[in-house]
């Protein structure tokens, strides 16, 4: 029952949820193109708390999802049922890799983080 | 010098990145003694291990080596999920098919998946490792082709091993299998046996008396009263035995009432059953087999004889008197149900048999001579009942009623009965001393106890002990100002140093703790939504209320985080009398005041 209710609310917070997240890899690398950007790629799976931690929490935040959409083009890749990229790696989840719209890596980041820790993450990202 | 330390930690896990996997998890395999072998997997700092996820698997089914068991020790809640915090226990069993000799080599494929608290989950890992047994003292399998063929499952059993019992938060079947293993069980038997005897006092029992006297007679005279006594026993024990069935049978399949018994409108229907079973006991209507069957039995029982003959009067007579007593036992079995315990439902039910027969073996045993008269103390043996019944009803539909509504129900049952025994009758005549004045005096306490209830449920009073709290002159007029200004506030603090001593200063006591930041909008709605809310303040008012500011997200923060394995905020924390971390009781993320109400209700 609480897990119906948990699913519920998880959904509904998606529905309200406001960071755009490209629909593939590729076409994440295209929109930066356009829109001058950086990409970030997050890549997640289920059943990691982490990863629920900052959809639910840090993506939540109004001045996370303002930063990333100021400079990046956020598109997440389920490492388990997408197609994960030459040279994306992982040592486990959520693993967040920075791109330039090339597609060139400038930056990775392992694990977790909390609002301020990602902030930093992104305002050190941005700047590459 | 440990603050160091605790930097080193920190720096360690958020700035200098994660253990590799081959870091965080090292299986290890070992003799354990000449038929099993053991598997551990040491962990890294932070790290844990899924349960679920943990599987072992003879690599060659064909080698004539197989597994006969597997076992593991259990893992420890954590966030929903069963893991494991430290190595798990894996033993596995060996035996061999007739043909294996000497020392043999052979391989477990491991398979486990983890993450790291700190804030990364590692993909699935396989691995196999390679041992070598000396097969020359390993069982040889009877049925040597039936495990060749398939895998054994893993099955998970207590082991000796030790296991942190603290950290464990026992599930809905253990808690009741405590309460069989505990003091409470012997609580439960004793209040069924004395509701039998009380039962034997009603006139229920009544037409069993001229059966098990028939009985008895039928063997014909000069019985003597050694033999009558047996034979009196083994007509309660088959009694019991009907019902101790019926106890079971309630157990089995009350099993699954458990969970309906959360919904709103079957705890109405059940309080509505009791309410309809304490009628009964009032004499508004009559329970029972037509007379016609009921004599008939009784008049069979005169041609049976012998033990077996015995028992099954008395198994049949279960059956009559059932009817009759119907309430009472409706309201144990469904008592029973609830519990969804098959044994507990047995044995309660057997106890309660056996009350219920006592007197009968004294009435069979003196061949009818020793009977109890029967009178008006019987019709309030039942009343006491009905009351009882009563009782029930409101404890169950008090769950979903408001504390003060089921106060004043309480209430309202209170003066019922006090106006029953007389609280307001006159005592005639000359009486001093006697019972009628006692009886007149005690229908008064309860009734001016019972009035208060009525008086403070109308006013909003929660605490049943304490009903005219409402009325005292030194609080405010309004209720909600004195509850108020009651509860217990949040002591801020940031540091571990301030919460250990916070955790020391109260043992004894239990302690909440809120992991808190300024830049954590889920913390602040939890605060505004959940904490605010006047019955989340209420219920949290048996904590010990503690709010770690993480705000300024420095290395105390980090160190403070990571000792307690905080991800981020927000997450509250639970801490038992004795100081330690009820890890089951972990909430991340914001929850509604009602959620976060039946969470703190789930915590023991």
């Amino acid at each position: 029952m609480s897990k119906i209710i948990l699913a519920l609310a998880l959904m509904a917070s998606c529905a309200i949820a406001e960071l755009k997240w490209a629909p593939s890899y590729d076409a994440a690398l295209a929109q930066a193109v356009k829109e001058k950007k950086k990409v970030m790629v997050m890549l997640s799976k289920e059943d990691c708390p982490a990863c629920e931690y900052m959809n639910d929490v840090v993506f939540e935040e109004k001045a996370v999802e303002n930063e990333i959409h100021k400079s990046f083009v956020p598109v997440h890749i389920d490492i388990h049922k997408d197609f994960i990229p030459d040279g994306l790696g992982y040592i486990g989840t959520p693993t967040f890799h920075f791109l330039d719209a090339k597609g060139k890596k400038i930056g990775r980041y392992d694990g977790g983080a909390n609002v301020p820790n990602f902030m930093g993450v992104l305002g050190k990202m941005k700047n590459k | 010098m440990r603050l160091l330390l605790f930097f080193f930690f920190s720096l360690n896990v958020w700035a200098v990145g994660f253990l590799q996997p081959d870091e965080a998890f090292k299986p290890k395999i070992s003799v354990i003694n000449e038929n099993t072998i053991g598997i551990e997997i040491e962990l890294g700092e932070m790290i844990y291990l899924y349960e679920d996820k943990l599987k072992v698997e003879d690599i060659d089914l064909k080698d004539g080596i197989d597994f006969a068991s597997v076992t593991m020790n259990k893992g420890v809640d954590h966030e929903g999920e069963r893991v494991f915090e430290t190595s798990p226990a894996i033993r596995i069993k060996l035996s061999k098919s007739a043909d294996v000799v000497g020392e043999q080599s052979i391989g477990v494929k491991l398979s486990y998946q983890g993450c790291s608290s700190a804030g990364l989950c590692y993909e699935p890992v396989e691995t196999v490792l390679k041992i070598t047994i000396d097969t020359a003292k390993l069982t040889e399998e009877s049925t040597a082709n039936s495990s060749i063929l398939k895998a054994p499952a893993v099955e998970t059993a207590k082991m000796e091993v030790s296991v942190p019992k603290e950290d464990v938060k026992a599930s809905e079947t253990d808690q009741i299998a405590n309460v069989i293993q505990g003091g409470s069980l012997w609580f439960i038997i004793l209040s069924f046996f004395g509701f039998g005897l009380l039962l034997a006092l009603t006139p229920c029992v009544f037409p069993m008396i001229p059966i098990i006297s028939s009985v008895i007679v039928a063997q014909g005279a000069g019985l003597g009263t050694k033999k009558a006594f047996w034979l009196s026993v083994v007509y309660v024990l088959s009694m019991a035995i009907a019902y101790t069935i019926a106890g079971i049978l309630a157990g089995l399949f009350g099993a699954n009432l458990q969970a309906a018994f959360q919904t709103p409108w079957i705890i109405t229907l059940f309080s509505l059953v009791f309410v309809v079973l304490a009628m009964s006991m009032f004499d508004l209507f009559e329970l029972q087999i037509p007379n016609a069957i009921q004599s008939r039995i009784t008049q069979l029982s005169g041609k049976r004889s012998g033990i077996v003959g015995v028992a099954i009067m008395g198994f049949l007579s279960a059956l009559i008197v059932g009817p009759c007593v119907a309430a009472p036992l409706a309201g144990a079995l469904i008592y029973i149900g609830q519990t969804g315990d098959a044994l507990l439902g047995g044995v309660a039910l057997f106890a309660l048999s056996i009350g219920m027969g006592i007197p009968l073996v004294a009435v069979g045993t003196s061949a009818g001579k020793f009977m109890p008269r029967p009178g008006v103390w019987m019709d309030t043996v039942k009343s006491i009942f009905g009351v009882m019944l009563i009782g029930v009803s409101i404890w169950m539909i008090s769950r979903i009623l408001d504390e003060n509504i089921s106060m004043m129900l309480w209430g309202a049952l209170a003066v019922f009965v006090a106006i029953n025994i007389g609280a307001l009758e006159p005592i005639r005549g000359r009486c001093i001393k006697c019972h009628r004045a006692n009886k007149k005096a005690l229908g008064l306490i309860i009734l001016m106890y019972g009035m208060s209830l009525l008086l403070g449920g109308m006013s909003g009073a929660k605490d049943p002990l304490h009903p005219l709290d409402p009325f005292l002159p030194n609080k405010e007029a309004s209720a909600a100002t004195v509850t108020q200004n009651q509860h217990k506030t949040f002591e801020r603090i940031t540091s571990i140093e301030e919460l250990e001593a916070i955790l020391v200063e109260n043992k004894g006591k239990k302690v909440m703790i809120d992991f808190y930041a300024d830049w954590c909008s889920a913390c602040k709605e939890l605060e505004s939504k959940t904490f605010s809310n006047e019955e989340v303040k209420s219920a949290m008012d048996s904590y010990v209320l503690v709010k770690v500011d993480l705000t300024a997200n420095d290395e105390a923060s980090r160190a403070i985080s990571s000792k307690y394995g905080i991800f981020g905020p927000p997450a509250i924390l639970f801490f038992d009398e004795n100081g330690t971390r009820i890890k089951s009781a972990d909430i991340v993320g914001f929850k509604e005041p009602q959620a976060f109400l039946k969470h703190l209700g789930e915590i023991k």
